[in-house]
């Protein structure tokens, strides 16, 4: 059954979403059928979560409040993934 | 020691190395770009820097290969397509906060070099030295792989990943000289302990007698001071080669991060003095902060760390940057020496409002320090790296330059560009200047000149 998904989440990591986050971010969503777009809320800027191009792209700092949208049978699977990815702060500390 | 048909610079990988030079070039592709890119992705991959993961991650990005493959098929050549491949990331990075803009430069680096990680041509069966503007991860692993004899680079960061490789494959290393002195093909050696390039054997007498300190006589028996200019906390290995102390710690780059500017404690006790310039106020100076009440918050907030540091050691001077008016003297004066008790506060002659109220503005400075690039651009309109340093040295701006010095009752030197140049050192020595901030890589050179001064 197609879901979807959607749920804002904080970056608390003190570089925001530079190279090994959006590495990160574009891997672990890479493992999941949904389609999966996380959407800067400041400037609604919108990436594919999937390409480490896009992710990177949005170039959101700490604090950045982001929107996961995912859609598709894996969607909750997905979101939670990438959120516990998040909150864990990428693991940096 | 000797110095003819030297270059020094900074020693980052030691040992000795000898070959032939070898430049990027570009050359054509034969075949298939994206199958190449394939094989560079999985090169970068055995990197473990988190910047390689993540170009290799790039290069399989089908975001990029789409971008890619639409500016290969208008005509561009494959570096070209590649820089427009990836120049929205850039762009954006750069458009954002420091932080961000320091991360697209490393991943420029590697981008600048990437198309030629597969195509690197040179004849196998001989020594070579690789010599360059500075060394991506990727290429880093293609000289330990090739068996280069050594690298000679205009920058690289001593912590930086590609450094390691570097060191780990025992290749001697020299970095802060422009590759623009060497020609592809010819045959140079170089020391990676003393930092010196050569395109003769190195020897024992380059070895013997490489001056040290900070004070040096003139023929005429007058005393020179010769100071560094520096930029980083690990330039802390020119002051400990040289012995002496820094005329210009530049702390732009350090307020980039701020873990950084904690590592200018590393230098509190260098002798004779570190003087630290405050950064330029201005909004280049923070990325893309559009609120402009929280750069103004953020700047005072770094001002006063940085002002911290300084009164955590007595060798630490405040330097300020751009003063044009008294006014302004005496309100930085009010609030370093009256509020914050730190008393070596100088400032900088970089202005023509500078000179012409210098008489009212030094009362309040310890000390002046001339910085002949912005003052030459502002006197002459050009701008700053757009004429040569041998432009500055006539009559004219030697009319301004003594003009300085007489008016200074407290001491004054000199720490721009003038002064890391062999004839503008020699001009400003003719003007009566006795004390200099120079680049490290022109310190040998320096005291070489001053010693030699007859005048």
């Amino acid at each position: 059954m197609v879901k979807k998904v959607i749920i804002e989440v904080e970056l608390r990591n003190r570089l925001g979403l530079h190279a090994r986050p959006s590495t990160m971010i574009a891997n672990v969503a890479s493992n999941f059928k949904s389609e999966i777009f996380i959407e800067r809320i400041s400037d609604g800027m919108k990436a594919n979560a999937k390409s480490v191009f896009g992710v990177m792209m949005l170039a959101a700092p700490k604090g950045e409040v982001l929107r996961i949208e995912a859609e598709g049978e894996d969607a909750e699977e997905a979101v939670k993934a990438l959120v516990d990815l998040i909150n864990r702060g990428f693991d940096e500390d | 020691m000797k110095t003819e048909g030297r270059l020094f610079g900074k020693a980052l990988v030691g040992g000795r190395g000898e070959g032939y030079v070898v430049k990027l070039k570009e050359v054509k592709v034969d075949g298939d770009i994206f199958s190449q890119l394939e094989k560079i992705s999985k090169e970068l991959k055995s990197g473990e820097d988190v910047i390689s993961q993540f170009v290799a991650g790039l290069l399989e990005d089908e975001l990029f290969k789409e971008r890619l493959r639409k500016v290969l098929e208008l005509g561009f050549d494959v570096e070209t397509s590649i820089k427009l491949a990836i120049k929205p990331l850039i762009d954006r990075l750069k458009s954002e906060n420091p932080q961000f803009a320091y991360r697209a430069q490393e991943i420029e680096d590697i981008f600048s070099q990437l198309g030629y990680i597969s195509l690197f041509n040179f004849e196998g069966g001989k020594n070579y030295i690789f010599v360059g503007d500075t060394l991506s991860v990727a290429l880093a692993l293609k000289l330990k792989k090739e068996g280069f004899k050594g690298c000679i680079l205009k920058h690289l960061k001593r912590d930086s990943h590609s450094a390691l490789i570097l060191s780990n494959a025992g290749i001697p290393t020299v970095v802060g000289i422009d590759p623009e002195n060497f020609k592809e093909g010819e045959y140079l050696y170089l020391d990676g302990d003393l930092g010196v390039v050569s395109r003769e054997p190195i020897g024992p007498e380059d070895e013997v007698g490489q001056k040290k300190g900070y004070k040096f006589k003139t023929k005429g028996g007058e005393e020179v001071e010769i100071l560094l200019n520096l930029d980083f906390p690990d330039d802390i290995y020119w002051v400990n080669r040289f012995s002496t102390g820094v005329g210009l710690f530049r702390t732009e780059y350090l307020f980039f991060f701020d873990e950084e500017i904690e590592k200018l404690k590393n230098f509190s006790g260098v002798e004779p003095k570190v003087i630290i310039r405050a950064f330029d106020v201005g909004g280049d100076k923070f990325g893309g902060e559009r609120d402009p009440m929280r750069l103004l918050e953020d700047m005072l907030q770094k001002f006063n760390k940085l002002l911290d540091i300084v009164k955590s050691s007595k060798n630490f001077q405040i330097m300020i940057p751009m003063i044009s008016f008294p006014e302004q003297a005496k309100k930085f004066y009010d609030y370093i020496v009256v509020n914050k008790g730190i008393e070596n506060l100088g400032f900088m002659v970089e202005t023509p409002m500078a000179v012409r109220y210098l008489e009212e503005i030094q009362p309040y400075a310890k000390f002046l320090s001339v910085g002949t690039n912005d003052l030459w651009s502002l006197y002459t309109g050009k701008s700053r790296g757009s004429s040569d340093i041998k432009e500055q040295v006539n009559d004219r701006f030697g009319e301004v330059l003594k003009e300085i010095l007489s008016k200074s009752k407290v001491p004054v030197s000199v720490c721009g560009a003038l002064a890391s140049d062999a004839e503008g050192l020699r001009f400003l020595l003719k003007l009566g200047y006795r004390s200099f901030s120079v680049s490290p890589s022109f310190f040998v050179k320096a005291v070489e000149i001053v010693e030699d001064f007859d005048g």
